[in-house]
């Protein structure tokens, strides 16, 4: 599948997943900071069609997206539990995507892989993307698939 | 019957079963209602905006303005009149995208979405929602029988209708057990 | 008289998350256990016994779809309710867990009315 027909997956799923178990929406089209204090995840996809999703989330937008996901306040949390809902965050993406991109058979997701905070060590996906503005940051999704799909 | 009027980015708790609470033209606002069955509870709360702010949070003068606020002052204020949280019936409206909200950020639906959150960092969700879309409502709900009906400005009247009174426990003998 | 409710997901957060949806129901629970994955599951079903399980499907060490087979298989376990909450939304995967038994299939994400009212009626309770 090209970018064309992949991309237009990523804004309906990041929309569905943010509204319906974080209760917060994408505010429009964003940029992705490369100083931006973020976190990352990804997640590997097999089935139909394999691959990987992978998300960077600004630090602040990642914390108020776990207090609304625990429904505890910014200030309870750990960094422990905020790594688990980003990972979380993206496993939903990840689910959400490939059931749109699969028009039949099941996957298999692998568990998410939390990287540490954003650095310039961490890998570069050369993979279909795009950053959407969230509450307090950004929130940059990408999608790449297996040579073999 | 009496009426208490709820003005915008007002809030109140009555346990006297002959009011009414009202509140007019819920156009982005959101109202928020609660109803304890056995303690005849019911609060109501009519904000206007997502979120207080944040330079200023303990001098927020007017808590029912922001959904942040109103709503855990709605619950502290109907548990204060003897209502048990386990028993509250909740019921929404507003949140419509009204015509000249031009702006990038839909604040009905935001008020929408924060309701969600308010509600869920209590353990609770609405059991019945009359939510977005574009009409401008008017609410009244019966504080004896928490029943709760909507108004459109052309004068149509429905009544929402959340679920009735659940029984407290399962059945009583589970066949696997 | 009161439920426990075994919660099997690999992710801590979401097994906060589900309990806070079960609790939304008002019911009476007993206990809350929790699990990373099926064989951890089958493990606690022997010690304890439960009235509902929420499962995950994806994963480690045994999925959610072989805990679910292995669950049915048992006589001891196999009447025990069961409602996948998962990320696969596939048509194949539905089809196959109801058919090895589960009582319900939620796919995320969902609207935590969606499970609190799927809890509620897999359990029976009744409104009036």
């Amino acid at each position: 599948m090209s970018e064309i027909e992949l991309k237009p997956l990523l804004a309906p799923a990041v929309a569905d997943v943010l509204e319906m178990m974080f209760f917060s929406e994408v505010l429009g089209p964003g940029e992705p900071d490369s100083n931006a204090n973020e976190l990352e995840a990804h997640v590997a996809f097999a089935g139909e069609t394999s691959g990987k999703v992978g998300i960077r989330i600004s630090e602040p937008s990642a914390r108020c997206l776990a207090a609304s996901f625990l429904g505890e306040s910014e200030d309870a949390l750990t960094g422990a539990q905020i790594a688990q809902v980003v990972c979380e965050l993206t496993n939903m993406l990840c689910g959400c995507i490939v059931s749109r991109m699969a028009s039949r058979g099941s996957f298999n997701l692998d568990s998410p892989e939390f990287i540490r905070p954003h650095n310039e060590n961490s890998t570069q996906i050369s993979a279909t993307q795009q950053s959407f503005e969230i509450e307090h940051g950004t929130l940059t999704v990408s999608l790449s698939l297996s040579a073999s799909s | 019957m009496k009426e208490l009027v709820i003005g915008v980015g007002d809030g109140g708790v009555s346990r006297d079963a002959d009011t009414m609470l009202i509140t007019y033209a819920l156009g982005s606002c959101v109202a928020l209602m609660l109803h304890d069955p056995v303690a005849r509870v019911a609060g109501m709360v009519h904000y206007m905006l997502p979120e207080s702010p944040e330079s200023h949070p303990e001098q927020n003068t007017r808590p029912c303005k922001f959904a942040d606020t109103a709503i855990p002052f709605l619950l502290r204020a109907a548990l204060a009149q003897g209502a048990d949280k386990r028993r509250l019936v909740v019921f929404a409206a507003g949140g419509a995208q009204v015509m000249n909200d031009n702006s990038i950020f839909n604040v009905g639906k935001r008020n929408c979405l924060a309701l969600r959150k308010a509600l869920w960092k209590f353990g609770l969700v609405a059991h019945a929602e009359d939510i977005g879309g574009t009409t401008v409502r008017t609410v009244r709900m019966e504080v004896g029988t928490g029943r709760v009906w909507l108004q459109s400005p052309a004068g149509k009247r429905w009544e929402m209708s959340a679920r009735a009174v659940r029984t407290a426990a399962p059945r009583e003998e589970s066949p696997w057990r | 008289m009161a439920l426990n409710i075994l919660i099997v997901d690999d992710s801590p957060v979401m097994r906060i998350f589900l309990r806070k949806v079960v609790e939304l129901t008002g019911l009476p629970v007993g206990e809350y256990c929790e699990a990373g994955d099926g064989e951890a599951a089958l493990a606690a079903l022997r010690n304890r016994w439960m009235d509902l399980v929420l499962t995950d499907i994806n994963m480690p060490r045994m999925n959610g779809e072989e805990f679910v087979r292995q669950l049915k298989r048992d006589e001891m376990l196999c009447d025990i309710p069961v409602i996948v909450v998962s990320t696969d939304a596939s048509r194949e995967r539905m089809d196959r867990l109801i058919k090895l038994g589960a009582k319900g299939y939620i796919c995320k994400p969902f609207l935590p009315e969606t499970l609190r009212d799927e809890v509620e009626k897999i359990l029976g309770v009744q409104y009036v």
